[in-house]
C-alpha cells in the first residue's frame, strides 16, 4: 500500500507500507490491504505504519482527513510530526502552559476544545519520543 | 551652467543610489527562491484536497441532499472584496495594478446595484482605502512578517462565519498571482460560496465511500480547510509576486542609475576639456599680449 502524509505547508513522506492504525476522530483505525474506500476526519494522536520489510515508524498528526482508496492512502493533516522532529523540552513547555490555561478556561468553551487536542498533541509527541 | 564641483556631487549621489538599488534586488531575489519554494511544496496539499472536494461534491449532488452551508449560492446582494497587497512599497507596479483593479470591481459591482464592503490584508491597500475614505470591514495587518497556515486559516474562518451568518453571498479574493520570477497577473477568485464543482479531469465517478464518521462530518471537516488553503495558497503566491516584482524594479532602477552616471561623467570630462582649453587660451592670450 501506497501511504502519502501531506501537510499545509509541505509534503511529509510517501512510503511503501503493510499496515497502518490511523487515528481518526472517532477512535482509531487499522487500514490493511484491501480495505474499502473509506474518507475519515482526523483526530489527534500516534499515526504509526510498518514499512513492507522494515520497522514501525510513528508519527503524531492532527487535524485533517484521511482517504483510503484502492491501495492507496493519503492522509492530510493540518499538523504532522516525525517521532525525530519533536523537541521534547519544547512539548514540555507547551504542555505545562496549556494545563494552566486550560484550568482557567470555562469546560465547554470552543476554546477549550482547541486546548484539549493541542494538549492531546504534545501528549503524543512525547509519547512517541519517549517510547523509543 | 553647472560646476565641476556639482557635477561631481550628483555622480556621487546616482552611484550611491545604485548600490542602494543593487543591493535590494539581491535581497529580493534571495527571498524571491524562498517564496517559490515554499508555494511549491504548499501545493501538493492544495491540489490533494481539492480533488477529494470535487469527488464528495459529486457524490452530494447525485445523492440530492441539500449542500452544506459553505456551498449554498444564494441570490447575491451582499459581496465582500478582499484585497491583498505588499505590506511594503518598492516594487514596481504591483500594488497600483490591484488597486487599479480594485476600483473597477467596485465600480463594477455598483453598477449591478449590490453592496460591497471591502477588507484588506497588506498595509498598501489598507492606506489606499483609508485615503480614499472607503470604509474597511476589517484590515488584516502584520500578516507578511512570519506568514503561515494558522494566519490563513484564522481569517478563512471569519469569513466563513460572516458567510453563514448571512452578512455576506459572495466572497472575492483580489490577488497577483505569480507567474514567473517577471511577471505576475492580477487575478480575482470567488472564496466564498466554495465553488465545488470546478471538477478537473479525473474526479473518479462517484466512488462509493464509508464516511467516518459522516459525509457531513467529512465535509465540515474539509470545507474550511479548504478554503483555509485556498487563502493561504494566495498569500504564498502574492509573497512570491511581491519579491519578483521588486527584484525587476530594482533592476530597472540600478540601470537606470547606470546610464545616469555615463551621462554624467561624459558631461564632467566635456566640462573639465571646456575649462582647460578656456585656461590655455586665457594664458596663450596673455604670452601674445606681452610681447
Amino acid at each position: 500500500m501506497q501511504l502519502e502524509i501531506v501537510t499545509p505547508i509541505r509534503p511529509l513522506l510517501t512510503a511503501e507500507v503493510s499496515d497502518l492504525v490511523v487515528p481518526g476522530e472517532a477512535g482509531e483505525f487499522g487500514v490493511l490491504p484491501g480495505h474499502k474506500p473509506l474518507l475519515a476526519q482526523l483526530g489527534t494522536g500516534v499515526l504509526s505504519f510498518r514499512e513492507r520489510g522494515g520497522g514501525a515508524t510513528q508519527l503524531v498528526v492532527s487535524g485533517g482527513l484521511a482517504e483510503v482508496l484502492d491501495d492507496r492512502i493519503t492522509v492530510l493533516a493540518e499538523y504532522a510530526c516525525r517521532a525525530d522532529e519533536v523537541d521534547l523540552a519544547a512539548e514540555q513547555a507547551d504542555q505545562a502552559k496549556l494545563e494552566e490555561k486550560l484550568r482557567s478556561t470555562a469546560l465547554l468553551d470552543d476554546d477549550a476544545h482547541r486546548l484539549q487536542h493541542e494538549l492531546e498533541r504534545t501528549r503524543a509527541s512525547m509519547a512517541i519520543v519517549l517510547r523509543k | 551652467m553647472a560646476t565641476l564641483r556639482d557635477i561631481r556631487k550628483r555622480i556621487r549621489t546616482v552611484q550611491n543610489t545604485a548600490k542602494i538599488t543593487n543591493a535590494m534586488k539581491m535581497v529580493a531575489a534571495a527571498k524571491l527562491r524562498k517564496a517559490q519554494e515554499a508555494v511549491e511544496s504548499a501545493r501538493p496539499y492544495a491540489r490533494k484536497l481539492h480533488r477529494l472536494l470535487s469527488e464528495i461534491a459529486l457524490h452530494a449532488e447525485t445523492a440530492g441532499e441539500p449542500p452544506h452551508p459553505l456551498l449554498e449560492r444564494r441570490a447575491t446582494d451582499q459581496v465582500e472584496l478582499l484585497v491583498m497587497t505588499s505590506d511594503r512599497g518598492l516594487c514596481g507596479g504591483f500594488n497600483s495594478n490591484i488597486l487599479r483593479r480594485a476600483e473597477r470591481f467596485l465600480w463594477e459591482q455598483a453598477e449591478q446595484h449590490r453592496e460591497i464592503r471591502v477588507s484588506t490584508i497588506g498595509r498598501k491597500g489598507t492606506e489606499h482605502f483609508r485615503r480614499k475614505k472607503q470604509p474597511l470591514r476589517q484590515a488584516y495587518t502584520g500578516i507578511f512578517d512570519a506568514l503561515n497556515y494558522t494566519k490563513a486559516k484564522t481569517i478563512a474562518d471569519e469569513l466563513s462565519r460572516y458567510f453563514i451568518a448571512d452578512e455576506v453571498d459572495a466572497v472575492y479574493l483580489l490577488f497577483n498571482e505569480f507567474k514567473s520570477a517577471i511577471s505576475q497577473q492580477v487575478t480575482v477568485v470567488q472564496l466564498l460560496p466554495i465553488q465545488a464543482a470546478a471538477a478537473d479531469d479525473t474526479a473518479t465517478s462517484a466512488v462509493d465511500f464509508q464516511y467516518e464518521p459522516s459525509e457531513r462530518g467529512i465535509l465540515d471537516a474539509l470545507l474550511p480547510r479548504y478554503l483555509a488553503t485556498e487563502l493561504y495558497q494566495a498569500l504564498l503566491e502574492s509573497t512570491a509576486s511581491e519579491h519578483g516584482a521588486r527584484m525587476t524594479a530594482m533592476e530597472n532602477a540600478t540601470r537606470n542609475a547606470k546610464d545616469m552616471t555615463q551621462k554624467l561623467t561624459l558631461q564632467l570630462n566635456r566640462a573639465r576639456q571646456a575649462q582647460i582649453t578656456g585656461e590655455l587660451m586665457e594664458i596663450i592670450a596673455g604670452a601674445e599680449a606681452l610681447r
